[in-house]
């Protein structure tokens, strides 16, 4: 128990990135459509948030210093204002639309409609962040968004041809009648959202607040190997229902309804309710996520005082900004937006921050200055330097595919 | 700064061009617009379709049933609309309108009717209300194929 | 340009600071690691033919200029504007001040007020909420 205890950073972290709102509904959307000949992207995301988790989650417990702080360091003052920019919007639109998936899900048991219960969202979230202990508030919303573990039972009932499955996963085949950008562009959403930057910044500033040091190098490793594979688990299993029960009867997927009905049909009102419960507790954990995301960039741009363990007035400025990103997002949704779509925007702003945030990462986690012999080992740059590619393809891509395809439809 | 201005520029007019609708200027434009509207409903029968058999089996809750066929209503609604509002350029265009616009027409009565009845809270007649949806939704999905 | 550490003569041979690797954009923190500012300049002082760095300087007045181009002239604007009296110079932290040059920068920050922002939110916002004074953990 005491391990599973240890890991709830890393879980909560990760569902920030495989399945808050705008991912659970890119995850069914893409089962429903692809089966599972997107799986792969799903993997490779899942494997470079890894890698760089790991890196980011090791210069914090070494050196001390959380992500952003990096990212002006070796950015310089210019292109950390331009990183500071895209990473906020990316982040603050996504807390607007996980506000609204939180609503969603009380919407879908309650049947009073969403927009009445966003305020609530906005205000629980806040007084989570403002009363809330750190480790308590990532045990309760990490370990209860495992609750949408509800689909790999439902995967599982639905009985599939393993066989098959295994066929269509190895030797993916985009299907005949969709053209190409469209399935491209649905990978490099899959892929941006697994390793979207906030996950980075919240994942090292949260080690902080829980106060890691160099002997604690285990604990973040095994947040990093274990944690965030749970949550992409979910995300996969999320991606298999949809396959198996909305792929077969042709229907594409835009609302968080159609995304947990393969549990209904699987399992029956109970799993349903799961279903629903773990929707609330993921999209809920995820708003925390951004909310306290966006404080620590801007106080870690500036130079403030950050962090939520210490009382509201020591970190004044800090826990200003989060405020105002909760009152931005709960105005932005209020406005009607449709939360799906503004996830799914995001992913322009995503793709200029991705090679910033990750670049001074990688430099910093090979400096022994910062690391001593911490520094990254052979195996750990190789792949830093594999995935720094592949984020700069996507980076480049992301944008033309987004206009080729008018957004994937 | 000024380097700027020109990516800005042609950002807006992407994004511009992007927001139109392209308008069908032949009647094979408009052949495949009809073809994507009738995905699109079948699409929208189809989730109905899942949820209806799910509320007869006893598989699913009334608040999630009146979100599910709500939602499903109003996108057919929409794809409906926004079709039947597009000028058919041609003769050939008027019979591909008519026969969408009938099997639309069907599909947009029958889940007007369940979130009629699912919003009463009847739920055990959405079976019997819904009994056509798979019969509609196939012939959506031949008209698909058949105009694609 | 070499800068010095806090006294010139406990300086290990060989290993000068670099100002631009070691002191600009790097955090500084209170002797028990809490997080007070970043370098955002560096004020040099000319002594016998040589430029010394005597002071961190602090606040979007240093920033500005590091900014370059039309957002450096909009942030500095900003910032006249937003300063009432004063020679809106930057608040400054002497060098005698610094303690270490690591990962962070550390300083004695005894009686050091660096952030007017920080106090005015403290005041008139956060401070009146709630449960402000307490930790939560």
């Amino acid at each position: 128990m005491k391990r599973l205890l240890a890991v709830t950073l890393g879980i909560l972290t990760a569902i920030g990135g495989f399945v808050d709102i705008g991912d659970l509904v890119a995850s069914s959307l893409v089962g429903a459509r692809y089966g599972f000949a997107l799986v792969w992207m799903l993997l490779l995301g899942l494997v470079g948030i890894c890698v760089y988790a790991e890196m980011a989650g090791r210069v914090a417990a070494v050196s001390g210093r959380p992500t952003f702080d990096l990212v002006r360091e070796r950015l310089g003052p210019r292109v950390g204002l331009a990183n500071l920019t895209a990473s906020l919007l990316v982040t603050l639109l996504t807390l607007a639309a996980e506000l609204a998936g939180v609503a969603l899900a009380v919407e879908l048991v309650s049947a009073v409609p969403y927009l009445l219960w966003v305020p609530a969202a906005g205000l629980l979230v806040w007084l989570v962040i403002w009363r809330v202990r750190f480790e308590t508030m990532e045990r309760i919303f990490g370990l209860l968004g495992l609750v949408l573990i509800v689909f790999i039972v439902a995967v599982w009932r639905l009985s599939p041809d393993w066989g098959d499955v295994l066929h269509q996963v190895t030797a993916p085949k985009v299907p005949a009648d969709e053209p190409v950008p469209t399935y491209l562009y649905y990978a490099i959403a899959l892929f941006s959202s697994a390793m979207t930057p906030y996950e980075v910044f919240f994942f090292s500033s949260g080690g902080i607040e829980e106060r890691w040091k160099a002997t604690d190098l285990a604990t973040v490793r095994i947040n990093a190997f274990i944690g965030f594979p749970l949550g992409g688990l979910l995300a996969l299993a999320i991606m298999s229902a949809a396959a198996l029960v909305l792929n077969p009867a042709g229907v594409s997927v835009d609302h968080l309804s159609q995304v947990v009905l393969p549990t209904s049909v699987a399992l029956g009102k109970f799993g349903l309710g799961l279903a629903l419960l773990g929707v609330f507790a993921a999209t809920f954990g995820a708003a925390l996520e951004t909310a306290l995301s966006s404080g620590y960039t801007v106080a870690q741009y500036f130079g403030w005082t950050w962090g939520k363990s210490a009382a509201p007035r020591r970190a004044a400025r800090f826990h200003v900004v989060v405020l105002v990103a909760l009152l931005a997002g709960t105005a932005l949704i209020l406005t009607g937006l449709d939360p799906v779509k503004v996830t799914e925007y995001s992913l322009i702003f995503a793709a200029v921050a991705l090679p910033l945030t990750y670049l001074p990462i990688l430099v910093v986690a090979n400096d022994r200055e910062y690391m001593g012999e911490r520094a990254n080992g052979r195996l750990a740059n190789v792949m830093g330097t594999v995935y720094l590619v592949i984020v700069l393809l996507a980076a480049v891509a992301a944008l033309p595919l987004m206009f080729a395809t008018k957004a994937g439809q | 700064m000024n380097a700027w201005r020109a990516p800005a520029a042609a950002l807006v007019l992407v994004l511009a061009c992007a927001g139109c609708a392209s308008s069908s200027r032949s009647d094979e434009d408009y052949r495949r617009k009809a073809a994507k509207t009738a995905e699109a409903a079948a699409s929208a029968v189809r989730t109905a379709e899942i949820g209806v058999r799910a509320a007869g089996d006893g598989k699913a809750t009334g608040p999630y049933l009146s979100a599910l066929l709500n939602e499903a209503d109003k996108d057919l609604n929409e794809v409906a609309g926004g079709f039947m509002s597009r000028q058919p350029p041609g003769g050939d265009a008027d019979k591909v309108r008519e026969r969408t616009g009938k099997l639309l027409d069907q599909a947009v009565d029958v889940l007007d009717d369940l979130r009629i009845a699912v919003r009463r809270g009847q739920i055990g007649r959405l079976p019997e209300v819904g009994k056509d949806l798979p019969q509609i939704a196939d012939r959506l999905e031949s008209l698909d194929k058949e105009l694609a | 340009m070499t800068t010095h550490g806090p006294d010139p003569h406990e300086r290990v041979q060989g290993h000068a600071y670099s100002a631009r690797f070691h002191l600009l954009d790097r955090q500084v923190v209170a002797g028990d690691g809490t997080p007070i500012c970043k370098v955002d300049d560096l004020e040099l002082t000319g002594r016998d033919g040589r430029l010394y760095a005597t002071a961190v300087l602090v606040g979007p007045a240093a920033l500005a200029p590091r900014l370059r181009g039309r957002l450096g002239r909009l942030v500095a604007a900003a910032h006249r504007r937003l300063v009432v009296g004063g020679d809106g110079a930057p608040p400054r932290i002497p060098l005698e001040r610094v303690r270490g040059i690591g990962a962070a920068v550390t300083v004695d920050a005894r009686d050091l007020r660096v952030h007017a922002l920080e106090d005015w939110c403290r005041d008139n916002v956060v401070g009146r909420l709630p449960g402000a004074r307490h930790a939560a953990g």
